[in-house]
C-alpha cells in the first residue's frame, strides 16, 4: 500500500502559491487537500510502525488515504486541463488571475 | 479599554504595504483592501524598492506574499521589521515546505509576526489584520500610559508591589529658582518647553546616577536612590546636576537648587482608591524638600550624615552650618556644595 505521487511537493506548492486571496483558488483547494491526504497517510504509517496493536485501523485509514489521494490527483489533472494551465510550468492562465470569488 | 480600541481600529482606515512579486495577483488584493477603505500599496520584494517606499511612508501592516522557490525574498521581511516602525508583518505561504521555510526564517530572525496559509479562506486575512492592529493599538496605548507613570512607580509595579514598603533611601529634590518670576515674564509655551528641557536633562542624570524619579513636582523633581551606596549615588547625582546647571545652554535662565537627605521612607500608592499615584513619604522626604528650598541657584544642600556616608572626596563642601527649617523643632545641620 504505497502512496503514488504524480505531483511533487514543489508542484503542489507552485499551484497553491498562485492562488493568493481573491483569485481562482479552486485548483489550490484541491492541491491543499492532496497535502492533507499525504499528511494523513504519513501519520498512519508512523502509527503503524509504532505498533500500538491497532494496525488494522491504520491500514484501513491509509488505504482510504491512498484511494482518495489518487482520486484527487486525477481531479487536479482534470481541473488544470479544463482551466488551461501550462502543465510544464504549472502557471495559472492569465484569464484566471483576475477572477474574484463571490464569497469575498 | 481593549474593546473600545478594537472598535476604533475596526472603523479606521489603515495603510497596508503588500510585498509581492506577482503584480496581477497582488493587484486584486490591493483592490479589495481599497474596497474596505484601506490604503494599500504594492511593492516588489526587493530591498531597494522597499527601502525607498518605507523611507517616505508609514504603514500599519505589512503583508508579504511568499513563493517557496524564491526564499531569498524573505529578507524583505527583515528590512520591513527594521524600517516599518513596528508594523506587524504577515507572510502568506503555501502549506508544507513553503510554510516550513517561513517558520524557520521567523525563528531565526523574529521578522515575521504571523504566517497565513494560502489560499486564504473568506475574510480571514482581514480579521487577522484587524486583530494585529488592535493588539498594536493596545500596546501603543499601554506604552503611552506607562509614560505617565514615573520610574519609581514602574519599578514598584514590576516588583509586584501591592503594600506600602519601608526602606532606607536617599532622597533628592530639585527645584527651579526664580520660577514664579520667570513664569510671569516668559510666554507660557516657551516656559513649558524650557521646563521640559530642563527636567529632561535632569531626568537623564538621575537615571545615569542609578536613581529613579518618583515624580515631577512642577518645576523640579523628586528622585530616590536605594540600596548600598545610595548616599554616594545621590550626592554624585547632585554634583552632576550642579555641573549641568553651570554648563547648560539655558544657563542664567533656568538655575536649580538641590536638597538631599537620607533615612527611612515609606513607598507605595497614595490617594483615592482607583486614582492613586505612587509616592514616598516620611520625615526624610520633608527634610530633603526643605533643604532644597534653602538651596541657592546652583547649590546643593545635604545633611552631614549623607555627606559622610557618601564619601565623595572630590567635592568641595562649605563648612557645616545649622539652619532653622519650617516644621522641624530644632536647627538642622547641613552642608552645602
Amino acid at each position: 500500500m504505497e502512496l503514488e505521487l504524480r505531483y511533487s511537493a514543489e508542484d503542489i506548492s507552485r499551484i497553491i502559491e498562485q492562488a493568493l486571496v481573491y483569485q481562482c483558488a479552486c485548483p489550490a483547494q484541491v492541491a491543499t487537500t492532496l497535502l492533507e491526504l499525504r499528511d494523513l497517510y504519513d501519520y498512519q504509517m508512523k502509527c503503524r510502525a509504532d505498533d500500538d496493536g491497532n494496525s488494522r485501523v491504520h491500514d484501513a485509514i491509509a488505504a482510504a488515504a491512498v484511494e482518495a489521494h489518487a482520486r484527487m490527483e486525477s481531479c487536479l489533472d482534470e481541473v488544470l486541463d479544463i482551466e488551461g494551465w501550462d502543465r510544464k510550468t504549472l502557471a495559472m492562465p492569465a484569464g484566471l488571475r483576475k477572477k474574484p470569488t463571490k464569497s469575498l | 479599554m481593549s474593546s473600545n480600541i478594537a472598535a476604533v481600529v475596526a472603523a479606521r482606515s489603515h495603510s497596508v504595504l503588500l510585498v509581492a512579486s506577482d503584480p496581477h495577483a497582488s493587484a486584486l488584493l490591493v483592490e479589495r483592501m481599497a474596497a474596505r477603505g484601506h490604503r494599500a500599496a504594492l511593492v516588489p520584494p526587493s530591498i531597494e524598492a522597499m527601502r525607498n517606499r518605507l523611507r517616505f511612508e508609514r504603514f500599519d501592516v505589512v503583508i508579504f506574499d511568499f513563493h517557496h522557490d524564491r526564499p531569498d525574498e524573505l529578507e524583505a521581511c527583515r528590512l520591513a521589521r527594521s524600517d516599518s516602525g513596528g508594523a506587524p508583518i504577515v507572510v502568506l505561504a503555501a502549506p508544507g515546505a513553503a510554510t516550513e521555510l517561513v517558520e524557520s526564517f521567523r525563528a531565526r530572525t523574529r521578522a515575521v509576526d504571523e504566517i497565513v496559509n494560502k489560499p486564504v479562506a473568506g475574510d480571514a486575512l482581514f480579521r487577522l489584520v484587524a486583530r494585529l492592529l488592535s493588539r498594536r493599538e493596545l500596546d501603543d496605548t499601554a506604552a503611552r500610559y506607562a509614560m505617565l507613570v514615573p520610574e519609581g512607580g514602574r519599578s514598584w509595579i514590576d516588583s509586584g508591589g501591592t503594600r506600602p514598603q519601608l526602606s532606607e533611601q536617599a532622597i533628592l529634590f530639585t527645584d527651579l529658582r526664580r520660577s514664579t518670576e520667570l513664569a510671569a515674564s516668559v510666554p507660557l509655551p516657551e516656559w513649558f518647553e524650557a521646563i521640559n528641557r530642563s527636567l529632561s536633562d535632569q531626568g537623564a542624570i538621575v537615571r545615569e546616577s542609578g536613581g529613579s524619579i518618583v515624580k515631577y513636582t512642577g518645576d523640579g523633581l523628586l528622585a530616590a536612590f536605594r540600596g548600598r551606596g545610595r548616599s554616594h549615588l545621590a550626592l554624585r547625582c547632585g554634583l552632576a546636576l550642579q555641573k549641568l546647571d553651570r554648563t547648560s545652554s539655558y544657563r542664567g535662565t533656568l538655575r536649580i537648587g538641590v536638597g538631599i537627605a537620607e533615612g527611612l521612607v515609606m513607598s507605595g500608592l497614595i490617594g483615592e482608591l482607583g486614582r492613586q499615584q505612587f509616592d514616598i513619604i516620611g520625615a526624610t522626604v520633608h527634610l530633603a524638600a526643605r533643604l532644597c528650598s534653602i538651596a541657592n541657584e546652583g547649590e546643593i544642600v545635604a545633611t552631614p550624615k549623607l555627606v559622610r556616608a557618601a564619601a565623595v572626596t572630590r567635592a568641595q563642601a562649605r563648612p557645616t552650618r545649622a539652619v532653622n527649617l519650617r516644621g522641624f523643632p530644632a536647627p538642622i545641620e547641613c552642608v552645602s556644595f
